[in-house]
């Protein structure tokens, strides 16, 4: 059992290696309306729903880290936002909420959305750029609901991952 | 000897040409090999020519050749990042050029690394001069704009006679970035309606999104 969750655990880490690669990569992974998505926000939200609190928030700790790196190189507002909504995703599925796949759908697209917002805010708004408004729906829309519609197949792969190795 | 012998000794056996064959096939495989080290070194050669003919006309650049290790494909400004770092000179604020001109500026230094934010960018800001009017403005880069491969010269006096094609350049002033490094061509002129002041499209000579290589100007 335990063996098996180290398996789990290590199938999560080959995930986030080849995502942090397709999203790193220029030209890999076309853009659509704009932008790309950012992978490894739905996978750290997948796995949170499945995992208990502490794992899942080192692993929203270390898909945000990775992020960071893909956007300014500097560690910080996606290893920051990713934790907490990790552990607050967990927990809800651990105490409030049934692991059905609406529920964590929209639970993940409702977190995503907030956490781009709140970049688009610190890094766009709070900086006074002009246009930005524009460029938000320009880009920052399409980003947020591809980011969110990449929730799906991590969630049915790591869904059934946990179910053969964890439970 | 007769014509059927002679045939035959000049005839190779099956054998003898797939051998040679396999050998002609590897001696191609290692040709190929050095025609692209040939194209790639004529390539690096090219532009370190041209490196050479912008440090004879400014004489006081201290040019670093480097190549992009790194691009950042979620930065909305086509930041890179370059394999040179303070181990070579590089420290933050050094400009970084290309043989079409000025690209950006380095904004983070890791010992054998750097970041680059581009021209692109609304965090750049670059004083700059029309070279035909000598009118003043400040190169900054627009969100409304990267996505086209042009940035904006701001802050330019209402009596401006920019117009479409004149070369933008630095202007050298507030000691960041050298003297007279390209930045690019006016392209139109557009009105600010945030603080109604006119501002020119300026569109680098160089394809910022395709860098594959730069110089940083080492202060």
């Amino acid at each position: 059992m335990r063996n098996s969750r180290v398996v789990f655990y290590a199938a999560v880490g080959l995930q986030i290696l080849i995502l942090y690669v397709i999203q790193g990569t220029p030209n890999l992974f076309p853009e659509i309306f704009g932008s790309k998505p950012l992978f490894l926000l739905p996978l750290a939200l997948s796995v949170a729903v499945f995992a208990d609190e502490t794992p899942s928030t080192i692993i929203g700790a270390v898909c945000g880290a990775f992020t960071d790196l893909g956007f300014s190189g500097s560690i910080g507002f996606f290893a920051i936002s990713m934790t907490v909504a990790s552990f607050l995703i967990s927990y809800a599925f651990r105490n409030r909420l049934l692991q059905r796949f609406i529920t964590a759908f929209l639970l993940s697209a409702l977190v995503i959305a907030v956490v781009v917002c709140l970049y688009f805010l610190v890094f766009f708004v709070f900086k006074e750029i002009e246009d930005c408004g524009v460029y938000f729906v320009n880009h920052y829309i399409s980003r947020i609901v591809i980011t969110s519609l990449m929730f799906v197949p991590l969630w049915f792969l790591n869904g059934f991952l946990h179910r053969n190795l964890c439970d | 000897m007769t014509a059927s012998a002679t045939a035959s000794a000049d005839t190779l056996s099956y054998d003898e040409l797939k051998a040679e064959n396999e050998k002609l096939k590897s001696e191609n495989a290692k040709l190929r090999e050095q025609l692209v080290e040939y194209y790639e070194t004529k390539e690096e050669n090219q532009r370190l020519w041209e490196y050479y003919d912008i440090k004879k006309e400014n004489p006081s650049l201290n040019l670093l050749p480097a190549n992009v290790i790194k691009r950042d494909t979620n930065d909305d400004f086509y930041s890179f990042t370059l394999d040179c770092g303070s181990v070579s000179g590089v420290s933050v604020n050094d400009a970084v050029i290309t043989e079409n001109g000025l690209v950006g500026w380095v904004c983070e230094v890791d010992y054998t690394s750097c970041k680059v934010k581009t021209v692109l960018s609304p965090d750049t800001k670059v004083a700059a001069v029309d070279m035909a009017t000598s009118d003043s403005g400040i190169v900054s880069g627009s969100v409304s704009l990267c996505d086209e491969n042009r940035t904006r010269l701001m802050n330019i006096s209402s009596s401006h006679k920019i117009k479409a094609g004149d070369i933008i350049v630095s202007s050298g002033t507030g000691g960041v970035y050298p003297k007279n490094l390209v930045i690019g061509e006016v392209k139109e002129l557009k009105f600010n309606s945030y603080d109604t002041t006119t501002y020119a499209v300026v569109e680098p000579y160089e394809d910022i999104a395709t860098i594959t290589a730069a110089a940083v100007v080492i202060s």
